[in-house]
Order: C-alpha cells, then structure tokens, then sequence
C-alpha cells in the first residue's frame, strides 16, 4: 500500500510538471485551407473536427465552416469527422482551396454497415459495430447489440435477468444444448469458466474503464458460494451487467476479442470499447417497443457560447413489463447523461461526462397458497469524468493527456418470503460459546435486505510522442493508471425480531454457516491497482512490405504483487489483396472486491430444541472465525492469434485462429478445520426449561469456503468474417460469418466427499475434478437490400447452427487421497482405491466412461429487420426475431427411458422503433 | 277456440316432428351393455363357489354406482350399465359359524370380509364385458388404524405438513401393548404406464428387483416400505386399553400456537386450521438419527421432551415425518421378533445395486396387522394400487386435496358398554370417513 501510495505521488509530480511546463510553437511547412458544408442544404459546418491522419495535428472549422491546418508534406490525409455525418477521408496533393461536403450518416448514404465488420486500421481481429448496425437492431439494452458480435446468436432481448457478455468460449449448456435460445449471458447453469470469461471482458466507454468489480450488490458472503447472487438482477463476480451501458450518441463500438493494447490492463477475455460522439444535433427522439417493455429516448447536442465548445445531453426512460417467464419482475429505469467538449484548435481539447440511471423497481410479489414471497431492486448510479488533452508542437512530447473519472453506485436488494415453520432457531452472537438461543416467530415474513455502494476511481496520465523517419513512423505513449476500488455500503442489515433468509440456525440445524450482519464499510478492503505501460505503433517497409506493429508492456501492481504483461500484434500487407496478422499477449484480472473481502465466520451448531405448551429451549455453540484473503492473485491468460485479411474490388474476407489459456481463473474450494462441539446433558422438569450439563466434547470438522485461483481453461477456434459488396443491379450485399470454437476446462482442485458413515477411518474423500470440452460451430448470412434514395433497408438473416458437442472425460468414483479424523491427508495406492474400506467417501453414482453428447442435426434460424427514413426526419424499424417461426427439435432419451423434446429454437418474437429528428 | 284448436295440432305437429327426429338419431345413442364378473376364492378355498357376493361399479365420470349380488355359481350379472370406466370392488361378509360351514376354518372372530377389487376398467360395446375376481383371505385385526391426518393443513396460515398424525385404536376387549408396534410408509410407482418392469396396472412389478427371492410371491404377499418407525418399549411399557387409543405426531407441539417464549405465545396466522398434538402418545423425530449418519434433519423438526420418540427402524430419504397428502402412501402397522431378516431390495426399475441404491423393506403382507390405502382425490388420476386387496380392498382420499384440513376417521359399528366398536371390513373406502378438521384421540 505504502508502495502505491509513493507511485501516485510521483505521477501527481510528473502532471505538475507536465502543466507547467513551456512549450514553444515552430511553424510548420504547409496550410491547407478549405471550407465544410453540409451536403443536403450547403449550409457551413461548425466545429467540424479535422485531423491529419497519423499524425497530432488537428483543428476545427469556423462558423462559416472555414478551417485552415498545417501539414507536414503533400500529399497528406485528412480525416473529417462531424457528429451525424458520415467520417470522410481527403487526400489532398496541393494548395488549392478544399471544399468538402458532408453526408448525413443515415440510410441514404449509398453503402450502409449494418453487420461486424475487421476494424480497417486494427493490427488485429478487432471488429467495429457500427452505428447504423447498432441502430438497426433496436436495441433496448447493450445486450442486444453484443449479438452481432461473429459467433453470437440472436434471440429476443432479456431485460429481467443480468446480461453479461462471454467471448470466445464454446462453452454450452449440457443439459439442453440449445444454441439460440440463452440470449446472451443468462448463464442458467452457473457455469464458472463462464463465470470467469464474462468477468474477464473489459468495457471502456470513451476510453474510461467502467467494471463491476467493486459491486457487492448480490452478494450473500463466501460460505453461499463465489458466485451466489440474491436475485437475478444481481451480478457480483460476473462481469458488467450490459444493461448498465447507455445506448445514446453511440457512434461506433470496437470489440477487441484478440490482444488489445497494453494501454488496457484489467481485462482478460476482451475488450468492448464503446465511442459516443459530441456535437451539434436536431432532437432526436426514439421509441422501442418489444414485447411488454418499451424505451424512449430524448437527445439533443448543441453549441455552447461564445468558444465554450459543445455539449450533448441525453434522457432515456425504459418501462420493463412483467416477464411472462417470471411473475416477479417489473421495472422502469431512466438514465440522463450529460457530455460536454471544449476544443481549443489544435492545442487543447476537454471532455467532460456525467451520467446519472436510476432503476426503480416496484416491489414485486407473488402471493398464494404455497408462496408469498417478493423481491425489489433498486440502483442509482453517477459517473462523472473528465478527460483533457494537450497537444504541443515541436516538444519532447507530441501530447499530454490526463483522465480522472469516478463512478460511485448505490443499490438496495431486498427479498421477501413469508416462512412458516412454527419457529426457528436463531443466534445473533458474535462471540464464541455456548447459548441459549431466541426464536423467530411461529410464521413471519423473513428479510434478505442488502445495500452496496461501490465506489470506483480511475487515473490515467499518458504522454506521447511521434517520430518519423524516411518511410516509416513510431508513435510512442508512456502511461501511468491507478484504480481504487472500494465498497461503502451498510452491507446486510436485518430485524432482531425478524431474520434474514439465511439466518435461522436449524435452516441447516448443525452445519449451515451462520449469517450475521456485515457492513461493508467496516470489511470490504480497498482495492489499488496500479499500473504502468509503454505502447508503441511503428509503421515501415520490411523488404518493401508495408509492416504495421503494436508492441506493448504493461507493468501492473495489485495490492503490491507485480504483474508483467507484454503484447504484441503484427500486420504484415503482402500486396494489395492480402494482409497477413500476428498476435501474441498476457492479461491479467484482478480478483473482484468479493473474492478479496472477507467478514468473520460463524458457525452455528444447533444442539438442542426442546419445546412443549410451558416452554421453548433452544441450546446454540458458535465458533467464530477470522481467515485471510491474502492468497488471491489476479487471473490470468495467455492469447495468441494468427490471421488472414483479403480485399478486392467486390468482397473482402478476414479469417482468423485463436488460442487462449486461462490459469489461475477464481473459484471457490472447502477448507476444513477441526473443532471440539460440546455435548451436554440435560435433565428436564415438568413445566420448566431443561438444565444442560458439560458432559464432553465431540469432534467435528468446520468446514469453509473460500475464493481460490484454479481454474485452467483452454480455448481455440477459427473465425471467418467476410462480405460481398452491394450488387447494384440487385441493390443488395451480402455479409457472412462463420465461428469454430473449442473449449476444454478443468480446475485442480480436488472434489471433497464427506464421509456419511461414523465408523469410516477417512471422513473427507479427494476425488480428481473431471475436465469438459466443448466445440461449437455456427455460422450466419445476412442479406441487406437497400436502396439508398428510398432511405429502405431489409435485412434477412439466415443463422445455422451446425455443432454443439459436449463432452465430459472419465468419471471415477473412487477416492486418491483422503483426510483422517485428524485431517491428516493420506494418498490411497492405486490398488486399494477400490476397496470397500473407502465405500462412504466415493462419490454418487458409478463409474463412467468418456461420454459425448451432441445435437443431432443442423439447424437454422431465420431473423428479418426493416427500416425506413423519411425526409421528414421520422424513421420506422421493425425486427421479427425466428419471423418464420420455425421450431426444430430433437428427441432426447433420458436415463429412466423416458423422452423429452428439445425445441432448439426459441418461438417467434418481434418489436418495432419509430424514430422522428426535428 | 277455432284458433286454440289451430295451435294445439301445430303443436302436435312439432311433437310428432320432434319425436321422429329421435328415432331417426337412435343407432347414434349409447347403447347400455350388460357386464358379467365371476368371483373366486384365492389357494385356501379354490373350489369352493363365492355366492352372495356384494359386486360394485362405480363410474369413476359421475360417480353412478351399480350393485349386484352373486348366485350360486360366484357370477354376478350387471344388466344394462351405460358404457364408462368403471371401479369394481367385491366384498363379502361372512359371520364365524358361516366362515366355518364354507371355508371349513376359523379365524377366531365373530366376523370375517373377503374383498378384492379393479380399477378403471373400461365398459363399452366393444370390450370385454366379462371379468373375473379373486376373493383373498384377511384378517381382522385388533389393533386398528383409527385417524391418519395425512392432508396436513395450509402452508401459510397452517402448520404445513407439521400437523400429521396416525391413531392406533384398540378395537379388541383386552388390553394391548403398543410397544415394538410397526408403523411403514408404503412406496410404490405412481404412474399408471405400463413398462417392462411393471405389472399390468402400472404397479412395479417386484419379482423383477434384483435379488427378489419370493418369485411369484413378491408382488402378492409382500409390501415394500421406504420408511419404517417403531414404538418403543419392552413389552409391557406402552398399554392400550380396550377402547382406547395411541397418537403418533409428527411434532408433538400445539399447532396453533407452536412457540412459547416467556409468556409470549406464538401463534399461526390461521390457528383454526390446526390442532393440538401436544398431548400426543408418541412424537417421530429424527434428528438424533440423522446427525448421527451425518444428513442434516429438518427445520421444523423440533423434540417435545414431555413426549417419547418413536424408533427409527428404517429411513430412506426423508428429513421429517411427512405422509403424501396426494394419496400416493399406503400405511400399514405391523408386528415382528425378526424385522432385521427382511430382505431389503431395490426397486425393479434399477438395472444394477451400488451403495447408493435406494432400497425397500420387503414386509410379509402375513404380519401385518393393519393396513390403509390411499389414492387421488380425482378417480379418473388414481394411482396404481399400493396393498394387496386382501389387505385394504378400497382406499381413502381427500376431496379437497392435501394441505386442506382434511383427514381420515374410521366409522363406529357400534358401541359395547361405553366402549366403541370400529368398523373393520378390510375395505377401507366403507370404514373410514373424511372430517375437516381431525380431531387426535377424539371423535366426530
């Protein structure tokens, strides 16, 4: 901590110094002059933003659209970009006075994007989904978007459950094998790895993090398990809930599932980064309807004063209806986000960003004969960041950028459930002993309530600097980031009287944990993580190939253990048509704020509940315990990815193979410990409590979970990307997909199985976790009809689903090792691993051969979107989601004969958007 | 009057009309048929003809009963019944002097019933409108089940399944000691389908289970229990006078208001749902046991230390006393010097035995004293019959369903100097009879 601490001071250093610091201005050798106008009515362009490519010059147009900047030589780039009108790119060669006319970037343009398309400039795999792709799939959350990510399936949006987003895994669900019908991140079966791999995703919106690690909103402590969660709009351990990410202004998102740079640390698995623009724009206001939900939108971007630059202000207002799936969810969330950008030409340019959202959840509820339970959700969340950027001329530096931003939640879970079970146990003590316990009452209403206020706070400060020499060119950047995570909130607070879910003792009678109140404050350690890094782009002529390179390190100190993280991607343009890529790189991710905390242990033993008409007498012992956390380091992973891109005239194709090894990755194991649980005798009285004597003391092992590092998981694949440009005769293109992926998991930590017979010599059983492996294989067509001068886009697309296997290695029944009464560990030879003498610690069940299990057929689904623009401003979209409502199945033998239907797709669903500018 | 006359022939007209259109629809109408049940004596009594038979059906759609007696050759003839799916019970009753005149042997009592019975058979034109029964000897017993509260009451404003109960009456005029007593949960397939390791009525079909060693026996003279209790005591602790009764609680504790703290009573939201078993005989709790084979008992299963517990003498599954409120249970009481002898076999579905095979207590019917079938409230859901005939020739059920209140009580024949005398005809459809609230060691 200390260690950080000096760091943060010389980086606060290094920034004075930065600020203070003269730079002198030395002309350039060129000026380019010319004039914007908007390409509909002619009518100049204001605060157009205009930068030469490669390079940190950049200025901006005037009110009358005029703009003057210097470049280096002719010919040069000039990238112009504006928001709502199409980015355009102008390679001027001379002096002559350049106009430049902008297009509206809507469905009149001639070529729409309206699937994942290779990133031009990347050096990697990454894909762009680009605003008219966003627009068209009405999306009411980031979940929906993420769908168009090559590999993922679409399925109608889930608003009542958390969405998190997993990349490059093939991991399925066993039991049904369906493809298309989990949406994105409903992970129903609570698979780890998958777990883990949403966990690993990180999510930049305008280049500042925004995480969930920090978020203890779900959670139920340790012993429930790493990743229980209250309800299942809780995420703690999983990654950012998608729902949690504004659609608003999106001008383009950048999903980074290969090495992303080293400027990034805290991600593993990907990277989404999320652009919103700024700048002068018409009201814009859009309504969504899907199913019982609906969203509004109001936007609205405007020039400020005098040279106050611009500013961009957003409502969004969603009405989740009941899920027809589950009686208890109902919910309307808003959002308002603010943006404001100040540019000073070519010398200064500040982002400022506030966002505020709001869920607010009606207390829902279910009442009848056997249940009456409800439960509530609530969450504010503000983030406010600020982002400045100097630029300098002819110094040690190009530019300076400094970036500070906090992101401080506040949620609320509840959860009821009416109990009657005519009086539990309960023991509220903190100490360590015997007591005499109270009761609930005979049938009340129990109370799961939690608060967590996560707080978050992120630096970056960067310096960089571009050299060019003959052909080539280096760009250098130098950074510093610090993360402080930390949880303010009350934690779990309940009722003397009343007790939460988990807090009767007898709900395990002896070996449940116990649950106490835990305030979070008091607890939860403040997370620092602390990094360095140097990125570097070199772009040359190797043997007369044009080379382009990003190489990286990244150095990362989590609470004082070091990580070293180097990266590197390589692309290499054998001729005009075919690019080639190389890629290699580590990433690491730090534990979440609930793998790292850790509240005292209680355990509650139960020793006596004697009741008749006199009396209630209830006997309790409680251990309490205190245990570390010190042993968590942060996952990790190595990537590496090869690929292929080609390009002519009329199509283009990327192609690309990964490999990705996941170690260390969270999870929870038992620990045991044992104790001495006294016995006491008791000798009762007519009418009166009993009287209890120390007769002794009984062995028992406490049990305890807590987080670890094991899980090892290895993913490969192969992913093809490509497109047909439009045929004009036909007014349509064509955009394919095709996603290979191979998972393999396995953790080393051992399953435990406890000894059920009291004469056996072992009480706990080692038995080797089995590894699974998964393929997947999908593949998807989209056909976009579009006629630019109708402002019309149909798209159709053809989705197949041609693997999904999974199978499951050799199961053994019998134990290797086992624990005695005195928890000493004995490996077992293999020869007597059989024998009966371990009979109570095998597991359930019997041996089992390697087995495999996989969807029989290939099958498809079918989705189709349209949307039309009109002059007016107004636009109307509509989405069918399976519109041939086609529903193949398969049947499946189960174990006792019997045979269920599997539909594989889930049945038709659809929703429309009308949009109006004015 | 001349128009009076004009309607009264138009009026004729129509019912001529009407009258015609019915006759020209007849061959469409259901045709009642006539239905023929031959009844016979099981192995000890083969030869001899069963006349004076009480033949029921009992549509199992509207309830409609039809009762015929049989002649002198056992047949019974069923004379135009409407076609349907019927319940067919047999029962006769026959006093000790006539048992002897038929059978040639005595059973020591004043009164003997041979039943049997068959489920949802199905009545028309074009199946089979003969059958045949079986009468199989029973015997009757002194010691009688009396209640079975085996509905519990409401889960929210009740005390669940909390509640439950069985009354073990003394219908005998000497004194009978409870202690060693068996009470046994019968377990049986609740499906009607018929597999290959079922008999016809969908019941498991016992003598395939590995390791079955009673052959064509297994299904006929044998229950199979998944959960087994014993009274306590060594012979002479636990007496039941003539006339009077034992109660074993679930819990032992007064349900209306379960919980006493100080002065403070807590009570149920609804307490009139409930009763008081404080006062119970006996009370099952389980959580010695299971702690002591290391599986965590039940919340709710708490000890009343003024009551005795029952032994557990066998424990499947459970974590709490619970009967099946949906009548998929059987309860039988038995005795025996030699529980520990019965074979324990897993049931005929299971394909191999490893240590983890659930496994079922196989109970000689022979020893079993009392025994009470129960089944769906609905009669065209019944599940497939628990008891051999010979043991309960009926079942009860509970109109409302489970979790209602509702219980089963057994009829008084008739009382015998203040000592009342309970209805015992193995057939436990006409002994007992549903009460909304039960009513431990009492009457209604």
């Amino acid at each position: 901590m200390k260690k950080e601490l000096l760091s943060v001071k010389v980086l606060l250093t290094l920034v004075i110094l930065l600020f203070v610091s003269q730079v002198t201005y030395a002309d350039s050798k060129e000026v380019v002059k010319g004039r914007v106008v908007a390409d509909s009515d002619g009518l100049p362009l204001e605060y157009v933003l205009i930068k030469i490519s490669d390079a940190n010059l950049w200025t901006t147009s005037d009110r009358n659209g005029n703009f003057s900047i210097e470049i280096k030589k002719y010919p040069a780039t000039i990238d112009f970009r504006y928001l709502g009108k199409q980015n355009m790119q102008v390679t001027v060669k001379n002096s002559n006075f350049l106009t430049v006319r902008m297009k509206n970037d809507d469905l009149t343009l001639n070529e729409v994007a309206v699937t994942a398309k290779i990133k031009k400039k990347s050096t990697g795999s990454t894909v762009v989904l680009g605003k008219q792709a966003i627009e068209l799939v009405q999306a009411q959350s980031m979940a929906d978007v993420m769908q168009l990510i090559p590999g993922k399936t679409m399925s109608e949006s889930q608003l009542h459950e958390r969405q998190n987003l997993t990349l490059r895994t093939a991991i399925l669900n066993a039991n049904t094998q369906k493809n298309a019908t989990q949406g994105l991140g409903t992970f129903s079966h609570n698979n780890q790895f998958l777990i883990n791999n949403s966990f690993g995703v990180g999510y930049l919106i305008d280049d500042i993090p925004m995480s969930n690690n920090a978020d203890l909103s779900g959670n139920r402590g340790i012993s429930a398990g790493l990743f229980s969660n209250i309800t299942e709009f809780n995420s703690v351990g999983y990654g950012l809930d998608l729902r949690s990410i504004g659609l608003e202004n999106i001008e383009d998102i950048e999903v980074v599932q290969g090495i992303s740079s080293a400027r990034y640390g805290d991600h593993s698995t990907g990277l989404i980064k999320i652009h919103k623009k700024v700048g002068k724009t018409p009201y814009n206001v859009h309504a969504t309807f899907r199913g019982g939900s609906y969203t509004a939108r109001l936007t609205k971007g405007f020039k400020l004063p005098k040279n106050w630059g611009r500013a961009n202000i957003g409502a969004e207002f969603l009405h989740s209806n009941k899920d027809p799936r589950s009686t208890l969810s109902k919910f309307d969330r808003y959002r308002l986000n603010g943006k404001w950008e100040y540019l000073n030409k070519g010398k200064v340019k500040n982002v400022f960003s506030l966002t505020y959202s709001q869920t607010i959840d009606k207390f829902n509820s279910i009442k009848n004969e056997i249940v009456d339970r409800g439960k509530k959700y609530e969450n504010k969340r503000a983030r406010i960041s600020n982002r400045h950027i100097r630029y300098f001329k002819n110094s040690w530096i190009d530019q300076f950028e400094g970036t500070i931003s906090f992101d401080y939640q506040v949620s609320d879970t509840k959860r009821t459930q009416m109990v009657n079970k005519g009086g539990e146990a309960i023991s509220n003590t903190l100490k360590e002993g015997t007591f005499e316990l109270g009761y609930t009452p005979a049938s009340y209403e129990t109370l799961e309530q939690l608060n967590s206020v996560p707080f978050s706070l992120f630096s970056r400060l960067e310096v960089d600097k571009r050299i060019a020499w003959k052909h080539s060119k280096l760009k250098m950047s130098l950074g510093m980031t610090l993360k402080v995570e930390d949880n303010f909130g009350k934690g779990s607070e309940f009722d003397k009287d009343k007790s939460l879910l988990l807090a009767s003792l007898s709900s395990g009678k002896s070996t449940l944990m116990g649950w106490r109140s835990v305030n979070f404050n008091d607890v939860v350690p403040t997370k620092v993580n602390l990094g360095t890094y140097f990125t570097s782009n070199l772009r040359t002529f190797v043997f007369g190939k044009k080379l382009n390179a990003d190489l990286g390190f990244r150095y990362d100190s989590y609470n004082s253990k070091p990580s070293y993280s180097p990266r590197m991607n390589v692309k290499l343009s054998w001729n005009r048509n075919f690019k080639s890529r190389l890629g290699v790189g580590f990433f690491t991710k730090a534990p979440s704020l609930q793998a790292l905390y850790r509240p005292p242990m209680y355990y509650d033993y139960l020793l006596a509940d004697f009741r008749n008409n006199y009396y209630s007498f209830a006997l309790g012992h409680t251990f309490v315990r205190e245990y570390s956390a010190d042993n968590i380091k942060p996952s990790k992973m190595w990537k590496y990815e090869a690929g292929l891109d080609y390009k002519n005239k009329w199509m283009n194709a990327s192609i690309t193979a990964y490999y990705n090894k996941l170690y260390d990755g969270f999870t929870s194991t038992n620990y045991y410990e044992i104790a001495e649980l006294p016995d006491y005798k008791f000798t009762f009285y007519p009418q009166k409590k009993p009287d209890y004597h120390l007769q002794g003391t009984k062995r028992i092992v406490l049990t305890r979970n807590g987080a670890t590092n094991d899980l090892t998981s290895i993913n490969y694949g192969l992913e093809l990307i490509g497109g047909i440009k439009k045929i004009k005769a036909i007014n349509t293109s064509f955009n394919f997909s095709l996603a290979y992926r191979y998972t393999k998991t396995r953790t080393h930590l051992p399953t435990h199985v406890k000894s059920k017979d009291p004469s056996s010599e072992a009480i706990i059983g080692f038995h080797h976790a089995v590894p699974r492996e998964f393929k997947k294989m999908n593949s998807s067509i989209t056909a976009t009809h579009h006629i630019s001068k109708l402002g019309l886009v149909i798209t159709l697309t053809l989705e197949q689903f041609l693997l999904a296997t999974s199978s499951t290695y050799a199961k053994v029944i019998y134990p290797y090792a086992y624990y005695d009464k005195d928890l000493n560990y004995h490996l077992i030879p293999k020869e007597e691993q059989s024998s009966n003498k371990y009979q109570s610690i095998r597991t359930l069940g019997e041996n089992k051969a390697a087995s495999s299990s996989h969807i029989p057929k290939i099958y498809a689904n079918y989705h189709l979107k349209v949307a039309k623009e009109f002059k007016s401003g107004l636009r109307f979209s509509f989405y069918a989601i399976n519109f041939l409502n086609h529903q193949p199945s398969v049947e499946r033998i189960n174990s006792n004969g019997e045979i269920t239907r599997i539909r594989l797709n889930r049945p038709i669903s659809f929703g429309g958007n009308i949009s109006f500018k004015f | 009057m001349k128009k009076m006359y004009k309607l009264f022939s138009l009026l004729c007209v129509f019912a001529v009309t009407f009258t015609a259109c019915s006759d020209d629809d007849d061959d469409k109408v259901i045709q009642p048929v006539n239905y023929e049940v031959t009844v016979k004596f099981d192995k000890k009594a083969k030869e001899k003809k069963a006349e004076n038979v009480s033949l029921t059906l009992t549509s199992t759609t509207s309830g409609k009963k039809y009762t015929v007696k049989t002649n002198a050759e056992g047949v019974g003839r069923f004379d135009q019944i409407v076609p349907d799916t019927y319940n067919l019970s047999a029962s006769l009753e026959l006093t000790r002097a006539g048992l002897v005149k038929l059978l040639g042997y005595d059973f020591g009592q004043e009164k003997s019933t041979f039943s049997a019975s068959a489920e949802n058979l199905t009545i028309n034109s074009t199946s089979t409108l003969k059958n045949e029964l079986t009468l199989l000897t029973a015997k009757v017993g002194d010691l009688l089940f009396k209640q079975i509260n085996y509905g519990g009451s409401d889960f929210r404003k009740g005390a669940g399944f909390r509640d439950m109960f069985f009354e073990i009456y003394n219908n005998s005029n000497e004194t009978i000691y409870a202690d060693g007593l068996y009470f046994a949960q019968i377990y049986s397939r609740t499906k009607t389908s018929v597999e290959q390791y079922t008999l016809k009525n969908g019941q498991f079909d016992w003598s395939k289970s590995i390791g079955q060693k009673k052959g064509d026996k297994s299904n006929t003279d044998y229950s199979y229990a998944d959960h087994i209790y014993q009274i306590p005591g060594d012979g002479k602790t636990y007496p039941i006078k003539p006339g009077k009764s034992i109660v074993v609680a679930a819990t032992a504790l007064n349900h209306k208001s379960p919980l006493v703290v100080g002065d403070k009573k807590y009570s149920v939201l609804d307490p009139s749902l409930t009763i008081d078993l404080s006062n119970a005989t006996f009370e099952v709790n389980l959580a010695k046991y299971l702690l002591s084979i290391g599986k965590k008992p039940y919340d709710t299963d708490v000890d009343n230390p003024d009551v005795p517990n029952v032994k557990i003498a066998y424990n499947l599954v459970n974590r709490e006393f619970i009967m099946d409120p949906l009548g998929r249970d059987a309860y039988v009481i038995f005795r025996t010097n030699d529980f520990a002898s019965f074979d324990k076999l897993p049931n005929p579905q299971s394909t191999s035995v490893t240590s983890t095979t659930k496994l079922f207590v196989q109970i000689p019917n022979d020893f079993i004293i009392d025994a009470v079938e129960t089944n769906h409230t609905d009669p065209s859901r019944l599940y497939p019959r628990k008891l051999s005939t010979a043991l309960d020739g009926g079942y009860v059920f509970l109109p409302k369903g489970g979790y209602k209140s509702q219980a089963v009580i057994r009829k008084v024949e008739k009382e015998v100097d203040g000592r009342k005398i309970l209805q015992d005809t193995n057939n436990s459809t006409n002994d007992f009879k549903v009460i909304d609230l039960s009513v431990p060691f009492g009457w209604k």
